[in-house]
């Protein structure tokens, strides 16, 4: 990445400058689960199996899928994920 | 004449000053005659048109390293030693620099430069940002030049959920410049996390509030009463209770500065009211790691935790001013730091004595937190003009109607005791034949001037109940 731009950290600098991902969640038996496929080749193959799985194991699901694997997800699907499920789970690669 | 060619002369225009205009012939007389003469303009590469050309300065780079003030400056060195400099055109000095006699001979004696660019409102600190030393302790955060640093900082969580201005280096130094104090200097350990609270890192935070440099004596004020244990930021912060820190200010600096005491007071629109507020919120957000859902734990909080921050009305000069009362010195600025919550209207329109309307006041005093809770909270009363008015009317002053208020909310106990009037709330039964105070004498009620000019109105601002343990928590007052 080519950085040109920077700001000083007005925090007690406690912890790293990285932005901290999400935790993984504990258990995921009482949750709703997104299906994103993000629309690239053999995306739907790969969510069609986790589903399966997710199924199999009584795990309630929702399938989304974005117009096209080069742009962000539209405001509507981004959306509807935060109103409808707990968890994502998406497929990057063909 | 100096054996001028051991030296070299640098000159420092720009095209918009009729001063460096007016040298013109004589920068073309100097290049003729001296062999080392750089000439560097601040606005056009082409200016001044002579042979040998100039140096294009407008990135300010050379300007700012040389320490220009004003143009045309024309400057001796020998070797990497500054020997002397002149600015404006003024014969005599010119020619004392350069050892040449008859210089701009066809031009009149004397004639004042122009201010160099790179001093600028704004300009010089961003060319110390680029170019300079700025010994700044705080860490870079870097991203690409395509992301917003306004998203930056709120993925980061450095916000209180409204934008802030980005801080960058050249205005944290513009901060800096509103306070003489060092930038390493510790004001002391910011709660929750108690992490070292430095100045500078009180100036980033004031940055992205969006302050001005001159509120920075009223800011580091704040941020030291507030960690004042008397104050017990922890306390207040933690809390499960509404409050956060409502701040007072006195004294001259609140003219000084643009501060609102009138109309719409406690609302929006005034940018240093707004603002100082704003950076001790964000202070203990970011310094000491008081976040709501985290060590925040209010219920409902309250809009003055974005910011509740106001100046007293000192018009009067017969009114003794909150900060005299609580023991300031006589012109002194003070701020006071209440920990408060949103505000109590209280309107009688009816009452035209000092009497009336402080029996009437009380009627709404005695219900801050339950009406049945005594010596707890502490309270903000704010006298609109129209309600001072009836009260100075009648020969009151500051001490008349604080005695007043207090004696009317001093209730008898039978009446505020547990079960009493069928509430099961209230206060031991032993107390039932006493009469009993509902605030603290010395502390309790904080009576300020304040508001528009029109409206029979006082304001209350109610307090923590955490006010119930007075030795450990009161509000401060801290004179600058």
């Amino acid at each position: 990445m080519h950085k040109t731009q920077f700001l000083r950290d007005p925090t007690s600098e406690a912890s790293t400058t990285l932005r901290k991902p999400t935790c993984f969640p504990e258990n995921i038996e009482k949750r709703t689960i997104a299906l994103l496929d993000i629309a690239k080749e053999r995306s739907d193959e790969f969510l069609d199996h986790i589903e399966s799985k997710f199924t199999e194991k009584g795990i309630k699901v929702r399938r989304y899928r974005k117009a096209s694997n080069s742009k962000n997800a539209d405001l509507l699907t981004i959306q509807s994920i935060v109103r409808e499920a707990d968890i994502v789970v998406e497929s990057l690669a063909d | 004449m100096m054996a001028i060619n051991e030296y070299c002369f640098i000159a420092v225009v720009k095209r918009d000053c009729p001063t460096c205009e007016l040298v013109v012939p004589v920068l073309e007389q100097l290049r003729h005659t001296v062999t080392n003469i750089k000439i560097y303009c601040q606005d056009d590469p082409d200016f001044p048109s002579i042979p040998g050309g100039v140096i294009d300065d407008r990135t300010l780079e050379n300007s700012f390293r040389l320490g220009i003030d004003i143009v045309p400056t024309l400057i001796v060195t020998k070797g990497k030693r500054e020997i002397d400099r002149t600015h404006g055109w003024n014969r005599s000095g010119w020619e004392h620099i350069t050892g040449i006699k008859g210089l701009g001979l066809a031009l009149p004696p004397n004639q004042p430069g122009c201010g160099s660019k790179s001093t600028e409102p704004g300009v010089h600190e961003k060319l110390q940002a680029k170019y300079g030393e700025i010994g700044f302790e705080s860490r870079k955060i870097e991203f690409s030049e395509w992301d917003d640093p306004v998203e930056q900082a709120y993925d980061r969580g450095w916000t209180d959920g409204l934008p802030i201005v980005p801080p960058t280096d050249d205005r944290i130094l513009r901060m800096l410049a509103g306070t003489n104090r060092s930038p390493n200097e510790t004001l002391g350990l910011m709660p929750p996390d108690f992490k070292e609270c430095t100045i500078e890192k009180v100036a980033i935070n004031a940055v992205m509030a969006g302050a001005r440099p001159e509120y920075m004596p009223v800011i580091l004020a704040s941020t030291e009463a507030a960690l004042n244990p008397k104050f017990t930021l922890h306390g207040v912060l933690c809390t499960l209770f509404f409050s956060g820190p409502v701040i007072i200010v006195n004294g001259p600096i609140t003219k000084s500065i643009g501060m609102n005491w009138g109309h719409n007071v406690f609302g929006q629109g005034n940018r240093a009211n707004a603002t100082i507020g704003r950076t001790l919120q964000l202070v203990v957000r970011n310094v000491g790691g008081g976040r709501p859902g985290e060590i925040d734990r209010a219920v409902f909080g309250n809009p003055g935790k974005y910011t509740f921050c106001f100046a007293e009305d000192e018009t009067d000069p017969e009114w003794e001013p909150l900060h005299i009362s609580r023991g300031c010195t006589a012109g002194s600025n003070a701020v006071t730091l209440h920990h408060g919550h949103g505000t109590q209207a209280f309107a009688d329109d009816t009452a035209r004595s000092a009497d009336q309307l402080a029996k009437s006041l009380s009627m709404s005093l005695v219900n801050e937190l339950h009406p049945k809770k005594v010596q707890c909270a502490n309270v903000i009363v704010a006298i609109s003009p129209e309600h001072y008015k009836i009260y100075k009317n009648d020969g009151w002053g500051r001490k008349d109607i604080e005695d007043a208020l207090h004696h009317y909310t001093t209730r008898p106990g039978s009446d505020l005791i547990k079960g009493a009037h069928g509430i099961d709330a209230g206060i031991d039964p032993k107390l039932a034949e006493e009469m009993v105070p509902k605030f603290w004498r010395d502390h309790g009620i904080l009576l300020i001037r304040a508001g528009g000019t029109a409206g029979l109105q006082t304001a209350i601002i109610g307090g923590w109940g955490g006010g119930r343990n007075r030795n450990e928590i009161q509000p401060v007052t801290h004179q600058f």
